[in-house]
């Protein structure tokens, strides 16, 4: 009795006041980009990023934001993420390459992921789970049939339905792997500021550049950027 | 009387040909000064009389700088030669503030003509840095400085430069002057009379010099990051000596603009407000009414870009806006307005709220950009039932649609559940439960085999009780034949209790099967017992000895078989 009002006290005194705030600090961002006031809406955005990590439009909206305020870097990292979540959002994919045209006129981006990968990393790692706890139910099924009938066209059937349901276990938990890999992987990050310099050998890096995370030592970050290692300020990039 | 009338209509029209209106010109030069800064105040007129102006403020000093004279200019339009007489004065306003000067009067007999007036804008007066002069160059018999109000601006703010010239001798005139340059500089005006040189006596490090001021500019330089302004040189002489010098140079710091500017940046470094002026407010669906927007302030007025107005839907821009520009230069940079003139076409009907147009500029003193908006203003459309708003505008409502933002949306943790505990029960429990049900299936089986087989071999053991006892009563009987069918009978059936005895199973295979199973010794005995049988069943009688043996080496053979 005691543990549930426990829970139940947790919920309205410690979730639901938080989740009262991120709403509102939601509503001012809003706000505040509709008084062009972009500055504003960005920070607002960030502290709900900050709050709420999964906030997939909190995301988008510091995107559109910090395109306004013409910081393309953070702006991209913003769609980047929204890409991280929802690998086929078009409008994400839309403003990046607008950003990326904003940055250099020459230069076409395009998504690391192609279209079969996006549609299939659109589908959530929970959801691959779940056909694969399906798959596996059926696959019992088809066992259990084909052991205890004797007529032939029916275990016939029943060595396809288990034949086909093992393929699609097996896919589904791969392709779910990959999946919670793409969504929870922190391998790529953003360079978000303009012309930031290398540590070692002041090579330039271009805002907007997407650059592998290598190894993360204190207040640098060691990343690799066509094929070469380079060491970076942590504060001037952010990882997707 | 109509001859003498006729008369004075020419007196008339020759007088009206012949008459010059009384011009009084009051101009000054510059209306955009420092606290101290030197203005020249010319009244110039047509009419020769008095010239006196009245309504100085206060805070003028006069200058000791007066000329008055005479110039005589062509009309071109009617060929006359004008004849106009000039006063001019020097003078500085010692206090900040918005000076309306005039009008000038110039007294002729009993009439009085005013001139126009002029409104005079006095700022802070400029701190000036001076360049750090060397104790030789205070040695020389003249040396020059570049002055500058700023040591350290931001990209697009103005900065003033002039040359300060210090002299040991009086100089009468300068030569061969060749200015200071700013790399990359394109955008330099001139401030103040180039033409007119004030000198001056002050102490300078303890040593008192000639000095003036020459070469007076508000610049805008580009690019960022530091500059170095190139000496100047020139010739300064007094009467016919004369003495060559160069400056030394200036270095000034030109800091970027911070990273992330509003969208409705103009471009503009300053300080600056917006006005907006709606012509009309009372229109019917289809009309084109103008919207005018000021920027007002100064900094870099000249180089600023045209604000965009917000516009509700149904609100269409036509064209470019006409730009009316109303500054001048000082040492403020660029002061005054430019008006932008839109004109929009209302498509909607109804009582709309046109939103605040909204620029940013950045603020050098306080560093940071700051955003002004215009007032909100209301418009009252008729609806026009004729009226379609075609098709290409609508498109342009499109095109100018805002970026909308997307309402909060939490998605799952994708790692919740997939690789969970959970979900690896939910994947192996079905399939180790299929496995699990095959092999109690297949245990099922064979216990069921075995049960089968138990109730055989009891079976067999009581068909082999039942003939044993049959055999001991059969002993003394005279059917030796049944006796001893008997007996092969009683062990065969023993033996397929351990053996099940197979249809197509010959003899020697069910002895080499049976050998896995029971000891040779017994399968030996087993085949005496069968070879007997024979003997007596197709050979000699036996008697009852022999019978009673027989019985005995079968009763061993059966011992041995149930161990």
């Amino acid at each position: 009795m005691n543990y549930w009002i426990k829970h139940i006290a947790l919920i309205f005194f410690g979730v639901l006041p938080f989740l009262s705030m991120s709403n509102s600090t939601f509503s001012e961002g809003i706000e505040a980009f509709n008084t062009k006031n972009y500055a504003l809406a960005a920070d607002k955005f960030d502290s709900i990023i900050s709050i709420s990590p999964n906030n997939i439009s909190a995301y988008f909206n510091y995107g559109l934001a910090k395109m306004k305020t013409r910081n393309y870097g953070e702006a991209i990292w913003g769609f980047e993420k929204v890409l991280k979540f929802r690998p086929a959002d078009a409008e994400a994919k839309e403003k990046l390459q607008e950003c990326y045209l904003e940055i250099n006129s020459n230069v076409f981006w395009e998504y690391r992921l192609n279209g079969f990968q996006s549609s299939l990393y659109s589908i959530s790692a929970n959801a691959w789970g779940f056909l694969a706890v399906l798959f596996a139910l059926l696959l019992a099924v088809a066992i259990v049939v084909f052991r205890t009938k004797q007529s032939h066209s029916t275990r016939r059937v029943m060595l396809l339905i288990g034949a086909v349901s093992s393929f699609l276990l097996i896919f589904s938990i791969l392709l779910g792997t990959l999946s919670k890999n793409h969504a929870t992987s922190d391998r790529f990050a953003i360079v978000t500021v303009k012309n930031v310099k290398s540590l070692q050998d002041k090579v330039v890096i271009d805002e907007g550049s997407l650059v592998e995370v290598v190894e993360v030592d204190g207040d640098k970050m060691k990343v690799e950027l066509d094929g070469e290692v380079l060491l970076v300020r942590l504060e001037d990039v952010r990882v997707v | 009387m109509k001859k003498s009338l006729l008369i004075i209509q020419a007196l008339l029209c020759i007088g009206f040909l012949y008459a010059q209106d009384p011009e009084i010109i009051l101009s000054i030069d510059p209306v955009s000064a420092d606290i101290g800064e030197l203005i020249t105040i010319t009244v110039k007129s047509n009419v020769q009389g008095e010239l006196e102006i009245d309504n100085l403020p206060s805070s003028f000093v006069q200058g000791y700088d007066v000329m008055s004279g005479m110039e005589q200019e062509m009309d071109y339009n009617t060929g006359k030669v004008i004849t106009y007489y000039y006063i001019s004065q020097t003078g500085a306003i010692g206090k900040k503030g918005k000076y309306t000067i005039g009008p000038a009067f110039v007294k002729k007999g009993n009439k009085t003509y005013p001139s126009n007036t002029i409104v005079v804008n006095i700022g802070e007066k400029t701190e000036v840095s001076t360049a750090n002069v060397t104790a030789d160059q205070l040695k020389e018999p003249a040396f020059g400085t570049i002055q500058t109000n700023k040591t350290s601006i931001y990209e697009g703010e103005a900065i003033v430069v002039f040359a300060k010239i210090y002299s040991h001798f009086e100089p009468t005139h300068l030569e061969g002057y060749r200015s200071y340059e700013i790399p990359g500089t394109i955008d330099k005006k001139e401030l103040g009379n180039v033409n007119r040189i004030i000198v001056d006596r002050e102490y300078f490090k303890n040593m008192q010099f000639y000095t003036f001021d020459y070469d007076k500019n508000v610049i805008f330089p580009s690019g960022t990051g530091q500059f170095k302004i190139s000496p100047y040189s020139m010739k300064l002489n007094q009467n016919r000596k004369g003495y060559q010098f160069k400056s030394n140079y200036a270095i000034i710091t030109i800091k970027p603009l911070p990273n992330d500017p509003p969208s409705d940046f103009i471009g503009a470094v300053g300080n600056f407000t917006i006005e907006q002026e709606i012509e009309q407010i009372d229109l019917n669906q289809g009309d084109v009414f103008k919207i005018l927007i000021r920027i007002i302030g100064s900094g870099n007025l000249q180089n600023i870009t045209e604000p965009s107005p917000t516009l509700p839907k149904g609100f269409i821009i036509y064209g470019d806006p006409e730009v009316k520009e109303d500054y001048i230069y000082n040492s403020h940079g660029t002061e005054g307005q430019i008006s932008y003139k839109y004109n929009i076409q209302v498509n909607k009907s109804g009582v709309t709220k046109l939103p605040p147009t909204t620029v940013s500029f950045f603020d050098p003193k306080k560093e940071k950009y700051v955003t002004v908006a215009t007032a909100t203003s209301e418009i009252k459309v008729k609806e026009d039932k004729n009226y379609i708003a075609s098709i290409e505008d609508e498109e342009v409502q499109e095109l100018n649609a805002e970026d909308f933002m997307r309402k909060s949306e939490v998605v799952e943790d994708d790692s919740s559940f997939f690789g969970s505990v959970g979900f690896w029960t939910g994947v192996s429990t079905p399939i180790l439960a299929s496995f699990l049900f095959l092999f109690l299936a297949k245990k099922r089986e064979e216990s069921a085999d075995e049960i089968e087989q138990k109730g055989i071999v009891k079976k067999k053991s009581k068909q082999v009780a039942t003939s044993m006892v049959s055999l001991e009563s059969q002993i003394s009987g005279a059917n030796d034949n049944e006796f001893y069918s008997q007996v092969e009978k009683s062990l065969k059936t023993a033996l397929e209790v351990k053996i099940p005895a197979g249809e197509s199973m010959s003899k020697k295979e069910f002895f080499s099967k049976l050998s896995q199973k029971v000891k040779e010794e017994t399968i030996n005995k087993a085949k005496n017992i069968f070879e007997k049988c024979d003997q007596f069943r197709y050979g000699f009688p036996s008697d009852e000895g022999s019978k009673q043996a027989i019985l005995e080496e079968l009763k061993t053979v059966l011992e041995e078989l149930k161990e």
